[in-house]
């Protein structure tokens, strides 16, 4: 087997002076211990953004009744001094990433994250306290709408579902992003009006009331599951 | 002066597209039980038939008897409406069993000295959803909408009963009245629904069943409460919520129960709602 020719003179190449290894900084290599312990890294190996790291520490501090509502996510030195004096250390920030690393790859990666659900008071309560903006997803379009526009959508979706049915309360699902939007799956009235009718061949609403609860239960879910796909985002609670 | 009306959607709807049409601004009042226009041109009051005057005559008893009587305040996030114990997302049994309480917020109110005997028992006199409507009544919600010339609403006051704390407070006596009794069913438990607890035989839930009816909601808190044997019991796994099936007295029947919110998810979410952008 031929063997690799060696270089003659490799022993007294010189190197450039640009390329001089020099003795680490033991500062240096001291940080990136750190980093290597308390940094987080994503699926993909990649160390998440300072920015994001900081949301992650913001919503920890959140579960410590940490006010950090007015706090932005660029200002490392003050979140860092909260953590500080709420006894969180950096590798607890990692553990609690870790341990619920799929929600924040979500919301890293995608931008975007499902709320927990909400029925309709917290709904309304969600709409007043929110900062963002707010879209309604109607199943074939996305819009923009304001918090009174949303509050009276949701109130006539409310009023359209408990005047014949016994609704007793409706759960929805919010999908959140982290730059500050809020969704919310929602039929328009009267087009639900209309496939409701539609559905069970009633010219009348009223004739609802003719129907069993679980059939209607049953026939709704299959108009909303039209709208939305499977995953409907809305939860009728009919009694 | 007011106009009464059977409220349906369509009734409903006329009246607000008319407004629309000739360009008049309303106002619309919207509660679970109520809709009210009101305009230059009308003003009309939509209840649900089913609201017999008996009804607001029972709201009104409740109402006179509670308010002598102080009750703490509620904090509503904290409410329990259900519980489950599902081991699997999908799951089938021929049979399973269901204790419910018989009039539980009615009961809750008279048992804890909220309401005199006889109101209890006007109450007790009414259909379940009236029954309900009555005392549920005390924790009216309405959202007031100004809507302008064009059908859009331009805004938006929400009132909420002075009262709502006595209604609460029956939801949560009963949540925990339903939890309690839920831990003597052990493994046998399936799900709490309200005022209803479900369950499987099990030899712990078999041994306790009559133990619960008779010693636990009878002799200690006073309840009565209704014994059903429901067949076909059916659970399917949806993402947000389970979506349980049953036959009830050769009857469909159906319950949504929502999932138990991921408490991170649930952080996370709170943080993403309050913070500035």
């Amino acid at each position: 087997m031929a063997q690799k020719k060696l270089s003659s003179n490799k022993s007294s190449k010189k190197i450039a002076p640009d390329k001089v290894i020099k003795a680490k900084d033991p500062k240096k290599v001291l940080a990136g211990k750190m980093r290597q312990a308390t940094g987080i890294k994503d699926s993909s190996g990649k160390y998440v953004s300072k920015i994001f790291i900081n949301e992650i520490k913001k919503t920890i501090l959140s579960t410590k009744k940490v006010d950090v509502s007015k706090i932005h996510s660029d200002q490392s030195e003050k979140i860092n001094e909260l953590l500080k004096d709420s006894k969180i250390s950096p590798k607890e920030v990692k553990k609690f990433y870790e341990q619920n690393k799929e929600i924040f790859e979500d919301l890293n990666t995608f931008g975007k994250l499902k709320g927990t659900s909400k029925n309709k008071n917290q709904i309304d309560k969600a709409i007043e306290k929110y900062k963002g903006k707010m879209f309604v997803n109607n199943g074939t379009e996305t819009n923009e709408v304001s918090k009174v526009d949303l509050k009276y959508q949701l109130a006539s979706f409310n009023q359209l579902l408990s005047s014949n049915i016994n609704l007793v309360d409706f759960v929805l699902r919010p999908t959140f992003s982290i730059n500050g939007t809020m969704t919310i799956n929602l039929p328009d009235i009267k087009d639900f009006r209309k496939k409701i009718k539609n559905h069970f061949g009633i010219t009348n609403m009223k004739s609802l009331e003719d129907f069993e609860t679980a059939d209607i239960i049953e026939g709704l879910q299959k108009i909303l599951k039209g709208y939305f796909g499977e995953v409907t985002d809305i939860i009728l609670i009919i009694s | 002066m007011t106009t009464k009306a059977i409220m349906s959607a369509e009734s409903v709807t006329a009246y607000i597209d008319f407004h629309k049409k000739i360009k008049l601004p309303f106002t619309i009042i919207l509660s679970t039980y109520t809709t009210r226009i009101i305009s230059d041109y009308c003003d009309i009051y939509f209840m649900r038939n089913e609201q017999s005057n008996r009804v607001f005559s029972a709201y009104a008893k409740v109402k006179k008897d509670v308010t002598q009587f102080k009750v703490n305040k509620i904090k509503v996030s904290n409410l329990q409406y259900y519980s489950h114990n599902f081991t699997y997302d999908n799951f089938y049994s021929d049979r399973i069993y269901n204790i419910d309480i018989k009039s539980a917020y009615a009961s809750i109110l008279y048992n804890d000295g909220y309401i005199t005997r006889q109101t209890f028992n006007y109450l007790k006199t009414l259909p379940k959803m009236d029954r309900l409507a009555s005392v549920g009544m005390l924790a009216s919600r309405k959202n007031i909408f100004k809507i302008d010339e064009n059908g859009n609403p331009i805004s938006e006051e929400t009132k909420v009963s002075e009262n709502s704390d006595y209604f609460f407070y029956c939801v949560k006596r009963t949540s925990e009245i339903i939890n309690q009794g839920s831990k003597f069913l052990g493994e046998g438990f399936l799900f709490s629904w309200v005022d209803g607890i479900y369950f499987l035989e099990s030899e712990k839930s078999s041994k306790n069943a009559g133990k619960i009816l008779k010693q636990y909601f009878y002799d200690e808190h006073k309840m009565l409460t209704s014994f059903e044997i429901l067949d076909n019991f059916e659970v399917n796994s949806e993402l947000d919520y389970y979506n349980c099936k049953y036959i009830k007295e050769e009857k469909k029947k159906y319950i949504n129960i929502p999932r138990h919110n991921n408490i991170v998810v649930n952080k996370i979410t709170e943080h993403l709602l309050t913070k500035t952008y």
